[in-house]
């Protein structure tokens, strides 16, 4: 049975487009920054290298949650996109089990393509990327090359991924023999989620403040720690607080749009974290460029100095880190919505025939999108001040052109979230006009 | 084949309720075709406040075409609909195929309802938004949209169940909802297309009872879209549709007079 699907999987673009997309994407710039990464690493053996790869490194745990959300997210749109097929086997007596192996297969089949597009990418892009320059070059070509076997293992742990996503997508869809649909009923956020994170942010703090650190790479694993525990901590206590807000909205909605807008985004608050989540490590980094950039303005550099150029490389190397989770977010975002529309083109269809419009169906997609967006961004914000307050002091976090960068970059990170709903309203106009 | 039947529910008093027998649309000559399929081949005909209408015909003959046609979500290719709206003195016939996407959009919410087969609710709203909604999109403010919605709830035997997602109601619950959403703006006309298509004999019976008590019996018609023979035995007149020409048009005797 598996392979009788497998063999006609390619011959329908409306199933493979979107999630081969999304694996492509996720894949060419996983590859890139990968690249990236080993560039710093295999630096000539210098004082510099220890501090780059620190830096690269940080990057790397940065991305990597708007990574899986974006995988994830074309996972998901996967599981939709085959309902008609799935739902007939069901129909037929298929067990879950064997549909759960027939939706691992595909899945892996289209991961394939979708990493081998991203590999294609990730080799095209090189000649542009390379001309970025890092530590007084350009990186070039043969810098961001990973090397045969090295770019053959990263696409065996982007496949792993990979699966991993579409097995936990897999969860959240029911396969009935009526048609495959997200789980209806609500979703539950625990509030331990959020006693947990604070517990975790309190013990860092605690450590980093009472236990005296010795030595390189003790340092150097307790300032990731001091970095990702509360950046994790974001991400388990962000659904709890986005209910509370939600739910509030809910019960002050006053037009249909929001009301609408804010039970789509309460139905199931961790799905819409998914979404958006990637912009809480985008914040974190915003800040941090704030800072830094705050740190520049008062600092006194020699021209030409090495200082100086670290501090422009730093710079660099944030602001890019920066884009590209923004740009994962806003794909992530694009690709979820686009899985919603398609899961409820039925409804959406409906809504059209009695008289609702297709700006009105829009406007509540992005409200859901844009306001859940602007808690993620109050609660990460706070988050990353709290982090950095003890390492660069309040002096530097309020210099005007901190606060101005950081609010420059959310900006520049909201509207192209904006453009990644926009882009779903192509979606949402077809499935209106098939009606 | 064009005129109107006498109704099966005495008007009950509604801003319809002087509108007995008078036309709501009158339909000439349309035309619409499918790549080389002709949907609709110079159909006319006229639907009248207080009847109910059952469309019937084998698949493929044109009948969800017509019910698109005549609310106003797709437009005929040839001919006219007009729409007489007749809530208010100042009201004037609306060419209906002359309006743009947008313009029939606003008419459709404000004076025509749906019920569709798969009730179409809105899966994250509970059963008292939902109905809500219909009314909060044309402006009303939430409180009285919802006292609306209550009202008709209530008025449809679902009281209590007002919080309940539509995934925690029976189908014919579900179905009851998706009227009252087609209700609570008091639409001047009402469409249903297999609404009781996805229902038990029984439950069937009881949203039918519900859909016409609702519709026409406060003074407003009804089309019904449908396969079921105990449907169409149950309206005040008959229609069916082959090769998208009508071949039939009667009242029907058993429920007309």
């Amino acid at each position: 049975m598996i392979r009788l699907f497998l063999g006609r999987l390619f011959a329908d673009r409306t199933v493979w487009a979107l999630p081969v997309a999304g694996f492509a994407l996720t894949s060419g710039i996983g590859l890139m920054v990968f690249g990236g990464a080993m560039y710093f690493y295999t630096l000539p053996d210098t004082e510099d290298r220890m501090l780059y790869s620190v830096y690269a490194t940080a990057a790397l745990i940065l991305l990597v949650i708007p990574m899986l959300a974006l995988m994830g997210s074309a996972a998901r749109l996967l599981a939709h996109r085959r309902d008609e097929r799935l739902a007939g086997l069901r129909l037929l007596g298929a067990s879950s089990g064997q549909l759960r192996r027939l939706v691992l297969a595909e899945s892996a089949a289209l991961a394939v393509a979708g990493i081998l597009t991203g590999a294609f990418l990730y080799v095209a892009l090189m000649p542009l990327v390379g001309r970025l320059p890092f530590a007084g070059a350009p990186m070039g070509v043969s810098g961001l090359w990973l090397g045969v076997g090295l770019l053959a293992a990263a696409c065996g742990v982007l496949l792993v991924f990979a699966m991993a996503a579409a097995f936990v997508g897999l969860r959240r869809v029911e396969v009935t023999p009526l048609g495959v649909r997200t789980r209806q009923a609500p979703q539950r956020v625990k509030w331990m989620r959020a006693v947990i994170a604070v517990a975790a942010v309190v013990v860092v703090f605690v450590l980093h403040t009472m236990v005296p650190i010795r030595g390189e790479l003790v340092i150097m694993v307790v300032a990731f720690a001091f970095l990702a525990v509360p950046l994790l901590a974001v991400q388990l206590i962000g659904p709890w607080v986005l209910k509370l807000i939600t739910a509030r909205q809910t019960r002050r909605a006053g037009t249909a749009e929001r009301l609408i807008a804010a039970r789509n985004v309460l139905d199931s608050p961790q799905r819409m974290w998914r979404q958006v989540g990637g912009v809480a490590v985008a914040a974190f980094i915003g800040v941090i460029a704030g800072c830094g950039v705050g740190l520049i303005s008062l600092a006194e550099f020699e021209q030409g100095s090495e200082e100086a150029m670290i501090f422009a490389d730093v710079a660099r190397g944030v602001w890019l880190t920066l884009f590209i989770a923004f740009l994962l977010t806003a794909c992530s975002v694009g690709l979820n919505q686009t899985a919603q529309i398609l899961d409820q083109r039925d409804l959406y269809s409906g809504l059209a025939k009695t008289g609702v419009t297709l700006t009105q169906l829009n406007r509540i997609r992005s409200l859901a999108v844009m306001r859940a967006l602007a808690a993620v961004l109050v609660v990460a914000v706070l988050a990353a001040c709290i982090v950095a307050m003890p390492i660069v002091g309040w002096a530097i976090l309020t210099t005007p052109v901190s606060v101005l960068t950081i609010a420059a970059v959310l900006m520049a990170g909201v509207l192209l979230i904006y453009f990644g709903t926009l882009v779903t309203r192509l979606t949402m106009r077809a499935v209106v006009e098939a009606g | 084949m064009s005129s109107c039947s006498p109704m099966r529910v005495a008007v009950l008093p509604s801003r319809m309720a002087d509108m007995n027998n008078s036309p709501l649309i009158t339909a000439s000559r349309l035309t619409k075709t499918y790549g080389t399929t002709r949907a609709l081949n110079g159909v006319d005909l006229t639907v009248c406040a207080g009847e109910s209408v059952a469309v019937m015909g084998p698949s493929g003959s044109g009948k969800t075409t017509l019910m698109h046609v005549l609310s106003g979500i797709i437009t005929a290719e040839s001919g006219t609909m007009q729409f007489l709206p007749q809530s208010t003195a100042g009201d004037h016939p609306v060419t209906v195929s002359g309006l743009s996407s947008e313009k029939r959009a606003r008419l459709r919410r404000q004076h025509i309802g749906f019920v569709f087969q798969e009730g179409l609710l809105m899966p994250e709203l509970t059963a008292l938004e939902n109905v809500a909604v219909a009314l909060m999109l044309s402006g009303t403010p939430r409180t009285a949209a919802e006292s609306a919605a209550a009202r008709w709830l209530q008025a449809l035997g679902l009281a209590g169940l007002e919080d309940r997602r539509p995934g925690q109601l029976s189908g014919g619950q579900a179905q009851r909802v998706a009227i009252a959403r087609a209700q609570v703006t008091e639409p001047q006309i009402v469409f249903a297309d297999e609404p009781t298509g996805a229902l038990d004999s029984a439950t069937s019976a009881q949203v039918l009872d519900a859909l016409l008590d609702s519709t026409v019996g406060r003074g407003a018609p009804l089309v019904v879209v449908t396969h079921d023979p105990d449907v169409a035995a149950r309206c005040s007149r008959l229609i069916r549709l082959e090769d998208g020409r009508i071949v039939h048009d009667s009242a029907n005797a058993e429920v007309g007079t």
